[in-house]
């Protein structure tokens, strides 16, 4: 049997997920699927693909890293950003912190990325 | 002083902060998911286009590379720097560019890689222009006949398989033939004749000493000014060795598109094949004949399909390409070989036989064609050499038949005898490429049979002799003789200069 891509596979996760069905039984489904085909080392390539798909039919799971933590007004207008630039539905934001990034923000959504740190800037600046 | 200094410091840092400000905006992200052997696979990217230019995000820089493989689920890249730098989980950008490379005057007396980046310790290339590696090829209606002369300087070339401006010629032989030879003697009579064309040469996977003696020889004979040397060795990755012929050739495009002149030199096609043998196995394309992909016809014919002279409404210009193609113990019937030779306008055909015989230029006179040549040959060179083509083949033939040691009836015994007066006055050495008036003055003298009586041996000092003479006696002929569009006739004054000459050169050699 040909193997089944992963852009299948999250395709079919996603309309799942979608249509109301719980998230663990249909990640559970995945997972003995991914064991029974022996490919279990592309589960995090599936994670990022069912991302994706999910980004294009209108919902965005983002991630934000910052030197210090961000007031609401901030996310709301990252939030806000993402979802002019996406065209998403609803923007769902994770955030960390890296202090080394100094300053700025970083902001990744699937498929996208946008850098704009201190600590980016000034590399380039040194380039 | 130090006011100055100062001043000159802020306003620095003010256009550093200005250029802080600039952030490079959202862009199209991936992921590394494997990597080695100069190929990158790549997780994401669905914006990705064809041979788009690809920024993978290392710790220690951005390394480049170019998408080949787009696939479903991930893409095939291939990196264009040390793959040892790109691990997995590294970021990868869309540079939003296919490849390009800086093409212009400036890159004149430069050795630079597939990527306009200098090798020769120079400065680096400020070019005010760069054009994409790949370049669709000229229409129909936007080219001309080929119709001037491409003067090699090698006299068997010039008078037997003519090559004009805009033709592909093949140079095609074993290893250690004298194929490369060919190529640098042409590029050095460029110089000698004045020509004004522009060379460019393009080693793809050579020695780097090899390339190093080149350019230096390229500088000795005062070539390297009009010279571009495009270059990558065995070390280099596969990628910079497939890239390079394109790169050189956006590089004469710019020459062709402005109304010059300028000739390609491939050293050699062979190795760029293997090169994308390597390449397209890595990306898992399917192998089929040799191995090769079932693209490599298409990775010729686009690359040489470049090469064209251009219509008047398009400036005239023109690129010659020499191709050079190494064969295996003479088999021209290989996969790579007979592509090439289907693809371009005729073959120079290097025998290994002929090289150990002491007859260099090692030029098989059987073998080798100039399907377009003809129209562009040299009006004086043509007169005279009319019928030293079917003479020197059928020399060949009756020489072989004649070692049986038979009685030869009197024409065939001239006929031979001419035949190795031809074959010796074809002899060449390297580096030394003739002018038009020295190569119709040789050949005149030998086909209207005014060496007859010089012993085979001695027939390079006869004509040694004769250019001497002609030089120190007829100057300002021969530099008339030497537009080459003086048709020469059996009672034409040129004729009877060049055969007063032979005649009394001769004499000292005869006996």
């Amino acid at each position: 049997m040909a193997t089944i891509s992963r852009r299948k596979i999250a395709g079919h996760v996603v309309s799942r997920l979608l249509d109301g069905d719980k998230a663990t039984i249909v990640l559970k489904e995945l997972a003995a699927y991914l064991v029974d085909s022996k490919r279990t080392k592309e589960a995090d390539l599936i994670i990022r693909d069912i991302e994706t798909t999910l980004a294009n039919r209108g919902t965005v799971l983002a991630h934000v890293t910052s030197a210090r933590s961000l007031e609401s007004a901030a996310k709301e207008a990252i939030e806000s950003y993402i979802a002019s630039k996406s065209g998403a539905k609803t923007v769902t934001l994770t955030e960390s912190i890296d202090e080394t990034l100094l300053g700025g923000v970083k902001i990744e959504y699937p498929g996208h990325q946008l850098d704009a740190t201190v600590k980016t800037k000034l590399e380039r600046l040194t380039v | 002083m130090a006011e100055l200094q100062v001043s000159e410091l802020s306003k620095d840092l003010q256009s550093a902060i200005a250029g802080l400000e600039a952030s490079e905006g959202l862009k199209d992200a991936g992921i590394v998911i494997r990597v080695g052997d100069g190929v990158a696979w790549v997780h994401g990217l669905a914006n990705a286009g064809y041979s788009e230019v690809l920024q993978i995000d290392t710790p220690k820089g951005v390394v480049e590379a170019f998408a080949l493989n787009l696939m479903e689920d991930e893409i095939g890249a291939v990196i264009l720097g040390n793959d040892a730098q790109v691990s997995a989980g590294n970021t990868v950008r869309l540079k939003g560019t296919i490849l390009e490379v800086p093409v212009g005057e400036e890159l004149l007396g430069r050795v630079v890689n597939p990527l306009g980046v200098p090798l020769d310790g120079g400065p680096a290339i400020k070019a005010k222009q760069t054009n994409p590696v790949e370049r669709e090829a000229v229409g129909v209606m936007g080219r001309k006949h080929v119709h001037e002369p491409m003067m090699t300087g090698i006299m068997a070339i010039d008078a037997m398989f003519p090559i004009g401006r805009g033709q592909r010629e093949l140079i095609i032989g074993d290893r250690q033939t004298g194929k490369t030879a060919v190529a640098i003697d042409t590029m050095i009579n460029q110089a000698k004749q004045k020509t004004g064309v522009v060379n460019i040469y393009v080693a793809i996977g050579q020695k780097l000493s090899k390339i190093a003696a080149l350019v230096e020889r390229l500088k000795q004979e005062g070539v390297m000014e009009q010279t571009i040397v495009v270059a990558t060795g065995p070390a280099d990755p596969a990628s910079l060795l497939y890239l390079a012929p394109y790169a050189g050739t956006a590089m004469g495009e710019y020459f062709r598109d402005k109304g010059e002149h300028a000739l390609m030199i491939y050293d050699d096609l062979t190795k760029h094949a293997v090169a994308y043998r390597q390449m397209s196995l890595l990306l898992r394309r399917p192998p089929g004949r040799e191995a090769f992909p079932g693209d490599v016809f298409y990775l010729h014919s686009r690359l040489l399909e470049r090469s064209a002279k251009l219509d008047d409404a398009l400036g005239a210009g023109s690129l010659t390409a020499l191709p050079i193609i190494e064969t295996q113990a003479g088999d021209i019937s290989a996969y790579v070989p007979t592509n090439v030779i289907s693809i371009t306008d005729g073959q120079i055909f290097m025998e290994t036989d002929l090289f150990n015989q002491g007859i260099r230029p090692a030029i098989s006179a059987g073998l080798s064609v100039s399907r377009v040549g003809g129209d562009a040959q040299t009006k004086s060179v043509k007169s005279v050499s009319g019928h030293l083509k079917l003479g020197l083949s059928q020399f060949r033939e009756l020489a072989s038949f004649a070692q049986f040691g038979s009685d030869l009836d009197d024409a065939t015994k001239a006929q031979i005898d001419r035949g190795q007066r031809l074959t010796e006055l074809l002899k060449q050495h390297q580096y030394q490429p003739m002018g038009i008036w020295e190569q119709v003055a040789s050949i005149f003298a030998v086909s209207e049979g005014h060496f007859d009586g010089v012993p085979v041996t001695k027939i390079k000092d006869a004509q040694a002799a004769l250019l001497t003479k002609l030089w120190t006696d007829h100057k300002k002929e021969m530099r008339e003789l030497n537009n080459g569009t003086e048709k020469i006739e059996k009672d034409s004054p040129s004729a009877k200069l060049i055969s007063k000459a032979a005649i009394s050169a001769a004499k000292g050699f005869e006996g």
